[in-house]
């Protein structure tokens, strides 16, 4: 990428939520005290996942519509870094949980969702591992991504504002939209996620050169 | 489309194991877990739901990926030629739905002989199964053309299925919160919604599946 700002605000924004997040002034609310300073680390995590998911299928829609492989390639990397954004928002969610509500996984909901989500997307990456020929495997796998997106979209959100949950924003419990969020956290917040989205395609853009790199070689 | 249904119930029928096959497979398994169980305090009401969706499930699972593995190349590249694919995703979804539905009642009544039945309003079960196997036939067809054009693996099937049937039977199993039709509406709009999700995804996307 020739334009390199967004990175430089990547790191800047980064930089600024590591240090707000922990220096900055926050409201104290019982049981939560000073953990909600995890706010900033959690849910950036699954904003940066459903957005690098979007983009995900985004290029699976591509592959179907023109084929090419650079789609396939792209549709890929954004799955696998979507992945490990979101374990590590399990990861961050379950340190959270054992600190505020007693035990690392209480069966919530969300949680639940969350963890089928990942399953899902690890599947698909079962799937592409089970088929040798390429095309087949690129077509296969972008099937298989629009669907594993769509599913995925009623099971993170829908599902579990319907039940009874631990989570903010279901079941009874104040949410965190804009009109609940206290305004110094908000501070914090905003650049947070832009920043953890940002690295987030920044790890991708990096991959998907090495993979075209290394298709590059090994196709000559 | 008629007659592709015609022709997929045919095609079973030809295989001569092949409902008997999952009938006894059925019945073996009621039998198995009646006597894991048979420790439990209660084992016969406690565990009917859990145990009736999960051995659809199984059941499901089982006998949708043995239709599949039954094509083979040829015969895929001749349908190709005949029909588009719209109805013939269409002709499975329904043999697969009118299957599992006979799989449903009949498990409801080999449920009912071996564990009593504490099904409280029967219209709200039958609703709740009704859309809960159509979600399932629905996944579950799609999943296995997919899963049929990646090697024939039933372990792959199973894997690819699991997590979008997961919301599905969360959904299912619910029934058994409710006594009127009128209390459940909101879980059975969702299952009905998880499941229009499914088949009108299967309907759109079989075609790029099939052009292989």
């Amino acid at each position: 990428m020739k334009n390199r700002t967004w990175k430089i605000v990547a790191i800047i924004l980064l930089i600024y939520t590591f240090l707000g997040g922990l220096f900055f002034k926050v409201p104290r609310l019982p049981i939560l005290n000073e953990t909600i300073r995890v706010l900033h680390f959690h849910v950036p995590m699954w904003f940066g996942m459903i957005i690098l998911f979007s983009f995900s299928v985004f290029y699976a829609f591509q592959y179907l519509k023109n084929g090419s492989e650079s789609s396939d390639i792209c549709s890929v990397e954004f799955a696998n870094v979507g992945i490990v954004y979101g374990i590590l928002g399990l990861v961050t969610g379950m340190t959270w949980a054992n600190f505020t509500w007693g035990e690392p996984w209480s069966g919530d909901p969300k949680q639940n969702a969350s963890a089928i989500a990942l399953l899902i997307y690890m599947a698909y990456f079962i799937l592409r591992g089970s088929v040798k020929d390429i095309i087949k495997k690129a077509r296969l796998s972008a099937v298989y991504n629009i669907f594993a997106f769509t599913i995925m979209i009623p099971l993170l959100f829908i599902l579990p504002r319907m039940t009874d949950s631990l989570h903010p924003g279901s079941g009874g419990n104040p949410g965190f939209n804009a009109y609940d969020l206290d305004s110094n956290l908000r501070l914090v917040f905003y650049p947070a996620v832009i920043g953890w989205s940002l690295l987030g395609i920044w790890i991708t853009t990096l991959r998907i050169r090495l993979k075209k790199l290394e298709v590059h070689i090994n196709g000559q | 489309m008629k007659r592709l249904i015609y022709k997929e119930f045919l095609m079973d029928k030809k295989s001569k194991i092949g409902m008997p096959l999952v009938l006894l497979y059925l019945m073996s398994m009621v039998i198995i877990f009646n006597y894991a169980l048979i420790s439990q305090n209660n084992y016969k009401t406690n565990f009917w739901h859990g145990l009736y969706w999960l051995i659809v499930l199984l059941i499901a699972i089982h006998s949708v990926s043995r239709i599949f593995f039954q094509e083979n190349e040829k015969r895929d590249f001749y349908y190709y030629q005949i029909c588009n694919p719209q109805s013939l995703i269409g002709a499975r979804l329904i043999y697969n739905f009118i299957l599992l539905v006979l799989i449903n009642i009949i498990t409801i009544v080999l449920f009912t002989i071996f564990f009593e039945s504490p099904i409280g309003t029967i219209n709200v079960f039958f609703a709740f199964s009704l859309l809960g196997t159509f979600g399932l036939s629905g996944s579950l067809t799609l999943t296995s053309s997919i899963a049929n054009k990646a090697g024939k693996n039933p372990v792959l099937l199973s894997v690819l299925s699991f997590p979008v049937i997961i919301p599905i039977i969360i959904l299912s199993v619910s029934s058994i919160n409710h006594l009127t039709i009128q209390e459940s509406w909101k879980d059975l709009v969702t299952l009905l919604s998880i499941d229009i999700l499914v088949v009108v995804l299967s309907l759109i996307l079989f075609p790029y599946i099939w052009k292989s």
